[in-house]
């Protein structure tokens, strides 16, 4: 893999993509389109303003809280994984 | 005003603090900072330029095809990255905000999600590559732009389906496509450069739908416009024979035109630019609309006016979307819906200023008499209704770049003028110049917002089990239930069902759930709240507000 690419998984799948692009960009990428699941409802949420408004894209990038995938960018390593704590369904 | 005493200004204090690096915001850092003013420069994105500016963050790539130029950062703009008096904090968010007492602003701030990097060298000066905790102006520039509106409907929230903003967004910084085979719906002069721009890098458009009717949207762009009503001065016009025959109007809105290799020549080019063709002072708007135009030509992608995305439908993902013809209140045409099988559907309403941050500073507002927005109230010198606090660009009122821009202008060295540093008289001159050219930038955004009329018809697009509030799962019947129980604004209605209390706060929701409650009880928008007030600006971790300075 060159330097201009980064290694990461999403649910245990190896993905790459280009460095600099943020994790819901990677994700799309790869084709996954959804990675969290709503607080009561469970219904599944991906990108939908991708400028960090409306928080529909939330992720588990591995730190402590989930993240907004539309702004972080993806880096090596990362292990994402669908946003579903416990804490986070109603 | 004077400069901050002392020996000099304390490293985090500033003389003004710019929030917003879109085109607005960068051109009231550089106001300030040609005048003589040190500046902090604010924005929750990585790299400088906003939504309309947005910059691939990946190099070049496919992506590289869907910068027009009228979207590229210019040249005059990109110079306040090298502006040795503008300190940018990239991937910043303002999360409190409010005066000190002393005649200056204390604004906390947070790097985005607690994992963000500055990503600019400018930005290294921050402590630890991370920005500071907050800092001190005497000055603040709210240049915090607008988000999209986005209505509800039956599927509305799954996966595939964002804001036509999200797929240019994506396709411009990240050179990703949420789908292969889309349709672009929605209302606004937006819908044309994305779909333009996802036709290009290679997107099959298959239908681009504008909610609004030709010849409705016409009629309410002349009512809006005394002056424009003399049929006479319609000499452009007459490029578009069917305007001046009615009978030739209907018939065209039920045509579909997918086999036409140039459907805008027929319908909504004309609806968004009847107008503006008469106002000989925007020509490169001109250039702009026919470059998407001649785009989504080449690319054969049919464009239909009256026409609305109202349900979407796929397991865990939008497989296929229901068309309907509207009438001019945009309710849907029973009958006329149909089946359309599609991989994403990107959907925009128009914008709603974005008002968190001027609402938090204690500025007045004014709520749009049609639309669920309120744009910051300001004077000539972009003066809001607070001392020292100054407003520009989308905030203030949808009005596209160019606007913001001059706008931007005006409210950095209104700013510099407010802390003492009045503009050289060769400054003034340039300033005259850009408050005339601003004039005529208004009247064309006046123009373009009387041309897409916002219609109550799209209430009866949800589904009772639709998903109104997309955080909290709020389902559309429970507005309803809502009101039947008496709720007559919308924090009532926020109270009884959870709608708006999610992690956006309300960002997405609030502005239809704000419709929905003043056409139910039969009052003013203006008379049923808003939800755009709130203590914290951005969802932020314990540790930060415990340790935010």
């Amino acid at each position: 893999m060159t330097g201009d690419r980064v290694r990461f998984s999403f649910d245990g799948t190896p993905m790459d993509a280009p460095r600099g692009m943020t994790i819901g960009g990677a994700l799309l990428a790869n084709g996954v389109t959804s990675w969290r699941l709503t607080r009561s409802g469970g219904r599944p949420r991906g990108v939908f303003c991708a400028i960090g408004v409306c928080f529909d894209c939330l992720v588990d990038a591995g730190g402590d809280g989930p993240v907004r995938a539309c702004l972080v960018p993806v880096t090596d390593g990362d292990e994402i994984r669908t946003c579903d704590p416990p804490g986070m369904r109603g | 005003m004077n400069a901050p005493s002392g020996a000099g200004p304390a490293e985090r204090d500033v003389e003004v603090a710019v929030v917003g690096a879109g085109p607005a915001g960068l051109a009231a850092a550089l106001a300030a900072a040609g005048a003589g003013c040190s500046v902090a420069l604010i924005d929750s994105a990585q790299t400088v330029g906003g939504q309309i500016y947005r910059q691939s963050v990946v190099g070049s790539g496919a992506g590289e095809k869907a910068f027009f130029a009228s979207e590229r950062l210019p040249p005059r703009l990109q110079r306040a990255m090298r502006h040795p008096r503008i300190r940018h904090l990239a991937a910043t968010s303002v999360w409190q905000a409010a005066p000190d007492g002393d005649g200056r602003f204390v604004l906390h701030l947070a790097a985005q999600d607690g994992r963000l990097r500055p990503a600019t060298p400018a930005d290294a000066g921050a402590s630890a590559g991370t920005a500071p905790a907050g800092l001190r102006a005497r000055s603040v520039v709210v240049a915090t732009g607008a988000t999209e509106l986005a209505l509800p409907f039956p599927g509305w929230d799954l996966p595939g389906v964002t804001t036509a903003g999200a797929a240019q967004a994506l396709l411009k910084s990240q050179d990703v496509t949420v789908g292969r085979r889309v349709i672009v719906a929605g209302s606004g002069p937006l819908l044309f450069p994305v779909a333009a721009g996802l036709a290009a890098a290679g997107v099959t458009v298959t239908a681009v739908l504008e909610a609004n009717q030709a010849r409705a949207a016409l009629s309410d762009a002349r009512q809006n416009n005394p002056s424009q009503n003399n049929p006479n001065q319609n000499s452009p016009s007459q490029n578009n024979p069917s305007q001046n025959n009615p009978n030739q109007n209907s018939p065209s809105q039920n045509n579909p035109s997918q086999n036409n290799p140039s459907p805008l020549r027929t319908d909504l080019l004309r609806t968004s630019l009847s107008g503006a063709v008469r106002l000989a002072a925007a020509p490169g708007k001109l250039r702009e609309a026919a470059g998407y135009a001649a785009t989504l030509a080449r690319h054969r992608v049919p464009v239909r006016a009256g026409h609305a995305v109202v349900a979407c439908h796929g397991a865990g993902r939008v497989e296929q979307a229901t068309i309907a013809r509207l009438d001019q209140d945009w309710r849907p045409v029973p009958g006329s819906e149909r089946e359309q099988a599609v991989d994403a559907v990107h959907v925009s309403f128009g914008f709603s200023p974005a008002l968190e941050l001027a609402r938090l500073l204690g500025c007045a507002d004014t709520q749009h008499a049609t639309r669920p927005t309120a744009a910051v109230s300001h004077d000539a010198a972009q003066a809001t209704s607070v001392p020292g606090v100054f407003a520009a660009g989308e905030v203030t009122g949808v009005g596209g770049a160019d606007v913001a821009e001059l706008e931007g202008y005006l409210a950095g060295a209104s700013a510099a003028r407010y802390l003492g540093r009045p503009a050289s008289p060769a400054r003034m001159s340039r300033l005259r110049a850009v408050a005339a050219r601003l004039a005529r930038a208004r009247r064309f955004a006046a123009l373009l917002d009387g041309a897409y009329p916002f219609k109550a018809g799209w209430l009866e697009w949800p589904a009772p089990g639709t998903i109104a509030c997309r955080c909290e799962d709020t389902r559309w019947a429970e507005i309803g239930q809502a009101l039947a129980a008496g709720a007559r604004d919308v924090r009532a209605v926020k109270g009884l069902t959870r709608c708006g209390m999610g992690y956006c706060q309300a960002r997405i929701c609030g502005p239809t759930l704000q419709y929905a409650v003043a056409q139910a009880t039969g009052q003013p928008l203006a008379d049923v709240g808003d939800l755009h007030t709130r203590p914290v600006l951005t969802p932020v971790s314990l540790d930060v507000i415990a340790n935010g300075g």
